[in-house]
């Protein structure tokens, strides 16, 4: 009877046991498929933010495309590209307290950065002009951050 | 009075062997969907290389440089940028022939970004340019 009683006990322990790892596995699948997915979403969004940042710029650079129409300019301490320079009124594209801005406004008129308008998210946008080629560096996140990364982007002017 | 255990075990065994097999599945996906996303990221850089090198081609032959007759090879690192050293990309550009008559005024080459680990092409532009006329 005894005998009867450890074996039973000892059944149900085992049971318990094997419910036990089965409980671990389920957590342990559900927590790689939390830990896969989020790496794929912070991928897909690191890259789409880099992504659009420099085709941003790449394509309102191919709107303006004209004559003596692309330069770059200090914008009151901040580095700055203005398309349609020559023209009545004037876009400025740069980076301001983290992220890439524009500003559509009267050439000459007295504007400061925080007048923009929001585009994407950016921490930095780094410009050269030299012989028609126009470079493009955009960092998309703080430096040591993780994310972070910096995209470069070359232009050939076509009125130049 | 007989013990239910057995029968208990039994059944937790068999919704253990069905669940690994469904896990085992599972896993196969997240490796898949971690290995197209990394694709889809290198391909991501491998399109801006392509881009700038048919770019700076376009400036170089202003300067009197470029593709138009001989083919170049540049390396790039993980991030994209240029190195010489641990490259993660190898990009080619190769002047392609044009027909006649355009042969005097049009330039074409094909730019094509490869994955230096595997050696796979990631993605391949052809692209024309007007040759500047004297």
């Amino acid at each position: 009877m005894k005998k009867n009683a450890i074996t039973h006990n000892l059944d149900g322990l085992a049971a318990l046991l094997l419910f036990a790892v089965f409980a671990a596995s389920v957590m342990a699948v559900l927590l790689t498929g939390a830990k896969a997915y989020r790496g794929v979403t912070r991928r897909d969004q690191e890259a789409y933010n880099a992504r659009t940042a420099v085709q941003y710029v790449a394509q309102r650079v191919r709107q303006a495309d004209s004559l003596y129409g692309i330069t770059l300019e200090d914008f009151e301490g901040v580095e700055c590209l203005v398309l349609g320079q020559g023209e009545p009124y004037i876009t400025r594209l740069y980076c301001y307290e983290g992220w890439l801005m524009e500003l559509y406004c009267l050439a000459g008129e007295s504007f400061s950065p925080e007048d923009g308008e929001r585009i994407i998210e950016a921490q930095e946008l780094k410009l050269s002009l030299d012989q028609g080629m126009l470079g493009v560096q955009v960092l998309t996140a703080q430096e040591e951050a993780p994310g972070s990364r910096t995209s470069e982007l070359w232009l050939e002017l076509r009125s130049s | 009075m007989k013990s239910k255990a057995p029968l208990v075990m039994m059944e937790q065994m068999v919704m253990i062997l069905v669940f690994a097999l469904a896990a085992a599945l599972c896993m196969r996906a997240f490796v898949l969907s971690s290995s197209l996303s990394e694709e889809a990221e290198r391909r991501d850089i491998a399109v801006l290389l392509c881009e700038n090198a048919a770019e700076s081609c376009k400036g170089m032959q202003k300067l009197g440089g470029g593709a138009e007759t001989e083919p170049y090879t540049v390396y790039y690192d993980a991030g994209g940028f240029r190195t010489e050293t641990d490259p993660a990309y190898r990009v080619q550009v190769e002047p392609l022939e044009v027909e006649e008559p355009l042969a005097q005024t049009l330039a074409k080459a094909v730019v094509r970004t490869f994955d230096e680990a595997t050696g796979k092409e990631l993605y391949h532009l052809e692209f024309a340019w007007q040759r500047e006329v004297s």
